[in-house]
C-alpha cells in the first residue's frame, strides 16, 4: 500500500514538473496558431548545425549586363543608370537591376508585369506554373540547385473592376501567378526575406518577371559548427515579450502568424557575411472579433548558443548611406497660409 | 557690349531651363507616427513607421519635379489633417486645407489603420496624433480627397491624387470601392489611386524601406504607380498584402487607371483627370 501510494506520489509529482511536450503545444497555451504557423514551426531541431560564409560581393555596371545576357537579353542598348541603392538598365519593355548590397537581381517586363492581358481569362493550372518556373529557373538563375527547395509556394495577384455604385465586382481574375522558391542547406531551411527565387507569369504563360535573392555561400570558408537552442526555449522567451501586449485593452489574444527556425537571410538593403541559425516570429494583436488592433510585430532571436558569431541580420546598408533627415516642425496658421499662397503661385494646376 | 551680350545670354539659358521647371513643381509629404504614447492617443507604439516616410522623402527628394511640402512625425503628425475642413469629427472640424490632403499631390502615411463597418459600410480607419482639442483618427467618411469642384470644393479645393498608405486594412480590396469611394463621390473625382494594405501589415525592421522603394520605382517613368507599390511591399517572407483602388468614367478607364498610372516627371499626364467616376477598379497583391 505504501509502495503503491509513493508510485502514485511520484507519477503526480513528474507530470506537475514535466514542462510541454513540444513548441507547439507550450505556443498553444498561451497563442493562437495561425495555419502557417502550425505548419511552419520547428519540431525537431537538430543539436548541432553548421554555420555559413557569403561570398564577397561585387556589383558594378558590369553585373546589369551579365543579368541581361543571362536571360537572354541584349546585345545591350542602353546605358546602365546608378541609383543609391541598385544598378539598373531598361531595355524597350524589360527593366534588370542588380542591388549594391545583396546582389538582388530583378528582371521585369513592364509591358505585362502587373497587368491584366486583354481578353484573356486565367486558366493556368499549378502544375503547369510550377513547371514553367522549375524550367526558367534551371535555365536562368544561376544557382546551385541542390539549394533549390522542391516545392514552391504560389501567390497570385487579383484584380476586379465594377460600378461604383454597386460594391461587387462585375468581373474578377487572376492577373498573374508568382512561383517562389526558397532554399535549403542540409535539409535546413533558410527563412526570412533574403533567399528567394520568384518566377512570374502571365495569364498567356509568359515569364513577364524574376527576382532573385540568393548571396552566393563560400562553402570553402572554415565556419564552426554551433549548438542550436532549442524552439522550446525561444518560444518561451516569445510567449515572455507578448505577455505585456495582452495587458493592453481592446487585446483579447496574440496570434501566432509566422513560427520558423532556419538560418536567416536579410532582404536586398541589407549587407549580410555570415548565414546563423535563428528562430523567427510574427505575431498579431487581435480584439474579441478576431481582428488586428495593431501592426504585426516581429521577433528575430539567435538561435545557437554561446559567444556571438556576426551580426544575424547584418546590416542595413542602405540606411547607412543615408544622411538623415529631421522631420518637420508645426508652422502657425498664418505662417502656413502664406506658404499656401506661395504654392499654388508655384504649381500651374 | 561683350558682357552685356554675355549676361543677356545667360539670362536666356536661365530663363529657359529653369523657370519652366520651377514653374510646374508638384508636391508631396509624408507623416508618420510611432509614438501613440507620447502624443496621448491609445494605440500601441511602434518601431519602423517614420523610417518608412523617411526613405519615402528621401527618394521623393530626388526626384527633380518633386517639392516636399512636409514630413511630419509623432506629436506633429494629426489625424485631423486629413479630416475635411467643411465637416466636423470628434467635435473638431478638419483642418484639410491646411495640411495633408488639400496641399499636395502625393502624400505616404505610416501608422495603425484599422477596418470598421462592413460591405457597403465600410470605412477605413487611421490613426495618428491628436492636435491640440482634437481626435487621434481619422475616417474615410470625413475625407474628401482631390474636390477640384461641387459642394466641398470651395474655398479650398483638393490637391490629393495619391495616398499611399502602410497602414493596415487600408485598403481591403473586397471592399476597396466602399472604403474609399466616399471620398470623392460628391464631385468630378480628381483623385485618382489609395494605394494601401489588405489585411493586418508588419511593424518590422525587415520591411522600413518600403516608402524608399515605392518612390524610387514610382519616379522611374518606366514603372506603373500600382507595380511600384507591389515591388515596395513584396519580400516574399511576410505575407503582407498590397491592394490598391482606382476610378474611371468606364470599365477601360478604370482599369488603364489602375495598370498603367505613373508618374511623368512633372507632365500635366499625371494629373489627367477623368470626369465623373462610375467604375472602380481594384487589384491586390499577396507579397
Amino acid at each position: 500500500m505504501k509502495k503503491y501510494a509513493l508510485f502514485l506520489l511520484s507519477l503526480i509529482l513528474v507530470s506537475c514538473t514535466q514542462g510541454p511536450k513540444n513548441a507547439i503545444e507550450l505556443a498553444q497555451k498561451s497563442l493562437k496558431l495561425s495555419e502557417r504557423a502550425i505548419s511552419s514551426f520547428p519540431e525537431e531541431i537538430p543539436r548541432t548545425i553548421k554555420t555559413f560564409r557569403f561570398k564577397e560581393l561585387s556589383v558594378s555596371e558590369k553585373s546589369v549586363l551579365n543579368l541581361q545576357t543571362r536571360l537572354g537579353f541584349g546585345p545591350y542598348k542602353e546605358e546602365v543608370k546608378e541609383s543609391p541603392s541598385h544598378f539598373w538598365v531598361q531595355d524597350g519593355d524589360w527593366y534588370f537591376e542588380v542591388s549594391k548590397f545583396s546582389g538582388q537581381e530583378l528582371a521585369a517586363n513592364l509591358a505585362t508585369y502587373g497587368k491584366q492581358l486583354p481578353d484573356l481569362r486565367w486558366s493556368l493550372e499549378e502544375e503547369k506554373l510550377m513547371a514553367i518556373a522549375r524550367e526558367y529557373i534551371i535555365k536562368h538563375a544561376a544557382v546551385n540547385m541542390k539549394e533549390v527547395a522542391e516545392v514552391p509556394q504560389i501567390r497570385y495577384t487579383t484584380s476586379s473592376v465594377g460600378k461604383t455604385e454597386d460594391n461587387t465586382a462585375v468581373e474578377e481574375d487572376i492577373t498573374e501567378a508568382h512561383v517562389i522558391f526558397s532554399r535549403e542547406l542540409y535539409k535546413i531551411p533558410v527563412i526570412g526575406p533574403g533567399s528567394k527565387l520568384v518566377v512570374t507569369i502571365s495569364a498567356d504563360g509568359s515569364v513577364s518577371g524574376f527576382y532573385k535573392i540568393w548571396r552566393e555561400i563560400d562553402y570553402d570558408a572554415k565556419t564552426p559548427d554551433v549548438k542550436t537552442v532549442d524552439s522550446i526555449k525561444a518560444t518561451e522567451d516569445l510567449i515572455k515579450k507578448t505577455d505585456k501586449f495582452k495587458q493592453m485593452e481592446k487585446v483579447s489574444y496574440i496570434q501566432l502568424d509566422i513560427a520558423a527556425f532556419g538560418y536567416w537571410a536579410s532582404p536586398r538593403h541589407w549587407q549580410q557575411k555570415t548565414l546563423l541559425p535563428a528562430h523567427t516570429f510574427v505575431y498579431s494583436m487581435r480584439d474579441e472579433k478576431g481582428l488586428s488592433v495593431s501592426k504585426a510585430r516581429e521577433e528575430l532571436m539567435k538561435a545557437y548558443e554561446g559567444p556571438e558569431i556576426d551580426s544575424l541580420s547584418g546590416v542595413n546598408a542602405l540606411k547607412e548611406a543615408r544622411k538623415p533627415i529631421e522631420p518637420d516642425k508645426r508652422v502657425d496658421i498664418e505662417e502656413r497660409e502664406k506658404l499656401e499662397r506661395e504654392k499654388r503661385t508655384s504649381e500651374k494646376r | 557690349m561683350r558682357i552685356v551680350k554675355f549676361a543677356f545670354c545667360i539670362l536666356v539659358i536661365v530663363l529657359v531651363f529653369f523657370v519652366p521647371y520651377t514653374s510646374q513643381a508638384v508636391w508631396f509629404a509624408a507623416e508618420s507616427v510611432e509614438n501613440y504614447s507620447g502624443c496621448g492617443c491609445d494605440q500601441s507604439n511602434l518601431s519602423y513607421c517614420n523610417d518608412q516616410a523617411e526613405g519615402f522623402v528621401d527618394r521623393m527628394d530626388d526626384a527633380s519635379a518633386w517639392y516636399r511640402d512636409f514630413w511630419y512625425t509623432n506629436s506633429n503628425a494629426w489625424a485631423r489633417d486629413f479630416i475635411e475642413d467643411e465637416m466636423s469629427y470628434g467635435g473638431q472640424n478638419g483642418q484639410d486645407h491646411y495640411y495633408a490632403d488639400d496641399r499636395v499631390r502625393i502624400i505616404f502615411v505610416s501608422g495603425h489603420g484599422g477596418l470598421v463597418g462592413s460591405g457597403s459600410n465600410s470605412r477605413f480607419r487611421g490613426w495618428l496624433c491628436d492636435a491640440p482639442g482634437g481626435t487621434c483618427d481619422f475616417q474615410t467618411d470625413h475625407m474628401k480627397l482631390g474636390e477640384e469642384s461641387g459642394q466641398y470644393a470651395s474655398p479650398h479645393p483638393g490637391m490629393l491624387r495619391y495616398m499611399v498608405m502602410h497602414m493596415c486594412h487600408s485598403v481591403e480590396y473586397s471592399v476597396a470601392n466602399a472604403q474609399w469611394f466616399r471620398t470623392v463621390d460628391y464631385y468630378v473625382a480628381d483623385y485618382h489611386m489609395s494605394l494601401g494594405m489588405n489585411g493586418v501589415c508588419t511593424d518590422s525592421w525587415f520591411l522600413d524601406e518600403v516608402g524608399y522603394d515605392f518612390a524610387d520605382k514610382a519616379h522611374h517613368s518606366s514603372w506603373t504607380l500600382k507595380g511600384a507599390w507591389w515591388y515596395a511591399i513584396e519580400d516574399w517572407w511576410h505575407n503582407d498584402t498590397g491592394a490598391v483602388v482606382t476610378w474611371g468614367n468606364s470599365q477601360s478607364n478604370a482599369v488603364g487607371r489602375r495598370d498603367h498610372e505613373k508618374f511623368w516627371y512633372g507632365s500635366y499626364k499625371m494629373f489627367d483627370d477623368y470626369g465623373t467616376a462610375s467604375w472602380w477598379a481594384a487589384a491586390k497583391h499577396k507579397g
